[in-house]
């Protein structure tokens, strides 16, 4: 199901942002569309219940959107049933955008919260080692126990304490 | 043996000393859904098909379908203890097995796991389970016998070493017979072949009973049994006669024959369906996928006689395909036959009437096996298959009781008396020279004064005749390059002799 709501949420992505023209726009229109989002969140259990006729919720979505590109492409949405896509779509373009800035999307896990000179110092080393301006989002994970978690699309590095115990397992096994 | 805590621990604290910790860089994606031995997997874009994946949970993943946001992977584990979300990793590698000396005499998994319960199996080397066949450059023509030990295929049906030769037949029709006989008969020709069986699909209990019947005969120690039991997940029983293939093409890279059985076929394209269906890929006729055809032949392709300079070495292959009430223009089976080079046909009836190994003649074929065969064997055998033949269109048409000429009622005895000689019980493989000998005598008349129940008391009693005062004779058969006929009168000289003491008894 995740990865059908993920083939879809693309195409849906894809055609937003071609939309925009250049990058600027297109950080503009991510942003109009996230506002759309919040304000919708009043009105969501009439928008999300497919006993009511699209034609009865249009008017309510236009008094609680406005006009603006995001309005029309949440409206869109719904009138093809597919706003449960919405958060999917969410991320698909927040990836779009970084491609667009030729940022890569680079998600740090480690045992404890860093402090900002260490996330200055990893950034460095690390898009050194990619080659290529990061996009970084940390998070925290007290079951690895230390070090890091780094992962960027598919590729991951584990140099987590858990990770080397793991390894130590299987050696011992063998 | 009793446990000595302090050396475990102190193995056990080497080996925490020794481990050096280093980070763990490779592709990760997620586990979508797994169910009935297949996962799929989001992410790991850059997988590629025939790939071996590694789960978090210890089970290894075959890549098979590659698809525009997921991969089709099937599981060589239980499927039960991969879980949604589970990270998967790529390991770079495509499957292999492990291969050498180390496996003779043991029972084995398609991943090359002892089964027999002895010692872990640790070899040197290991070769991928999927390999292009060898070219055209790299083989010769086939031109040795390899020998079954059974009269009637080595005689009618020869096979050659490097040979793909299909024994195929209905459920109890002595299918795996023929395939027993010939590994057992290995042990007493003087060039060592290796023989691997690869059981698919097979009751454990049968497996069982072949292994201890090798054992018995003492065959194991030149075999090895690969087996993906009927309780294995279908993707083991469709790597098993790969396995068992790169297992013994380690040996004849290495110069050597080898023979490879495939017990059998037809469950291993089952499995194949099985998983093909799951994978979604589109059914076709049978519900057999597209590709079914490509399944066998590519396997079968790897059956190979190597040229001298790339050792000579052989890997004979003997398929087997069981069929249902005699279909033999099933799908499988058709693919199979125009796969191969040639066939021995097993038929219930002839088995019912009580002439074993129930083999058809008419139906029966050997492609290149003739030119394989010894050339004694050959000029002796050389009519004994359209003797046969005419034997049994005159036989059912004698049935009708009329009025039969002398020479039809001549043809009648021979017939019965050649069918008689081709009678032989199981485990019981002859040699070549032995073979000719009889089949000499049937084939030249020595046969047709002896009553038809006292034929293979007749045989019993010659050879023993043979071996005992004519041993010089025997030898002399079994290296002849041409039956000329000062040696054709001195075989009729011994049988004239026997026949005098036969009929004396």
């Amino acid at each position: 199901m995740k990865a059908q709501n993920t083939y879809l949420a693309q195409k849906y992505a894809k055609a937003f942002d071609l939309c925009a023209k250049n990058t600027k726009e297109a950080k503009a229109n991510l942003s109009c569309y996230q506002k759309a989002l919040k304000s919708i969140k009043q009105v969501e259990d009439i928008i999300k219940n497919p006993a009511i006729a699209f034609n009865v919720k249009k008017p309510l979505l236009d008094k609680v959107l406005g006009q603006d590109i995001g309005a029309c492409f949440i409206s869109l949405l719904v009138e093809e049933k597919r706003f449960y896509l919405a958060p999917f779509i969410e991320q698909e373009l927040a990836l779009l955008l970084d491609k667009r800035q030729g940022l890569a999307r680079v998600q740090i896990t480690s045992a404890l919260p860093l402090n900002t000179s260490e996330q200055k110092q990893i950034e460095q080393v690390l898009s050194k080692y990619f080659n290529t301006s990061l996009n970084l989002s940390f998070k925290e994970d007290k079951n690895i126990l230390g070090g890091l978690i780094i992962k960027k699309e598919d590729e991951s590095i584990d140099g987590s304490i858990l990770g080397q115990l793991k390894n130590l397992e299987q050696a011992l096994k063998r | 043996m009793a446990i000595r805590p302090d050396e475990i621990t102190a193995i056990i604290k080497e080996k925490i000393e020794n481990w050096n910790a280093s980070t763990n860089i490779r592709e990760e994606g997620q586990v979508i859904s797994v169910g009935d031995g297949i996962a799929r997997i989001y992410g790991l874009e850059k997988a590629v098909a025939g790939e071996l994946l590694e789960f978090e949970s210890g089970v290894k993943g075959l890549v098979l379908n590659l698809e525009y946001d997921n991969i089709g992977c099937v599981l060589m584990g239980s499927d039960t203890l991969v879980k949604e979300g589970e990270k998967v990793y790529r390991t770079g590698k495509v499957m292999s097995v492990p291969v050498g000396d180390e496996l003779l005499g043991r029972v084995v998994n398609p991943l090359g796991l002892a089964l027999d319960g002895k010692t872990a199996i640790k070899t040197k080397e290991t070769r991928p389970l999927e390999i292009i066949a060898p070219g055209v450059v790299e083989r010769q023509p086939v031109n040795e016998p390899l020998q079954t030990g059974l009269k009637a295929i080595d005689a009618m049906v020869p096979i050659g070493k490097g040979q793909r030769e299909l024994i195929i037949g209905d459920r109890q029709t002595g299918k795996t017979a023929i395939a027993i006989d010939t590994i057992i008969n290995q042990k007493q020709q003087g060039k060592e072949v290796i023989c691997i069986y690869c059981a698919i699909g097979q009751k454990q209990s049968t497996v069982a009973q072949v292994v201890q019947t090798l054992k018995d005969f003492g065959a194991m120690d030149y075999t090895i049994v690969v087996s993906a039991s009927a309780s294995d997940p279908a993707s083991l029983l469709y790597v098993a006669p790969y396995a068992a293939c790169a297992m013994g093409e380690y040996f004849m890279w290495q110069g050597r024959d080898v023979l490879v059985v495939y017990d059998d076929l037809s469950k291993h394209a089952q499995a194949y369906r099985q998983m093909s269906l799951l994978l979604r890929r589109p059914p076709g006729r049978e519900a057999y996928p597209g590709d079914v055809f490509y399944l066998h032949s590519r396997l079968l392709e790897r059956a190979c006689r190597l040229n001298k300079e790339n050792g000579g070495g052989s890997l004979t292959a003997l398929p087997i395909i069981e069929t249902q009430a005699n279909d033999i223009s099933a799908y499988i089976p058709t693919n199979v036959i125009s796969i191969t080079d040639g066939q021995i046909y097993l038929d219930a009836n002839i088995f019912r009437s009580g002439r074993k190994p129930a083999i058809d003649v008419g139906l029966s074929v050997s492609r290149v096996g003739g030119s394989a065969q010894k050339k004694a064997m050959r000029k002796v055998a050389g009519t004994l298959r359209i003797d046969l033949a005419q034997y049994q269109e005159l036989a059912s048409f004698a049935q009708f009781g009329s009025e039969l000429d002398k020479e039809s009622q001549f043809q009648l005895a021979r017939g019965q008396r050649l069918t008689e000689l081709l009678k032989q019980t199981q485990y019981k493989p002859m040699l070549v020279e032995d073979q000719t000998l009889v089949l000499f005598a049937g084939t030249k008349g020595y046969l047709d004064e002896i009553a038809v129940n006292k034929v293979l008391a007749y045989q019993e009693e010659l050879l023993n005749f043979a071996r005992a005062k004519h041993a010089d004779l025997l030898k002399e058969i079994a290296e002849t390059k041409t039956l000329d006929g000062e040696l054709e009168n001195k075989i009729k000289a011994i049988l004239d002799e026997f026949k005098t003491l036969f009929k004396g008894k």
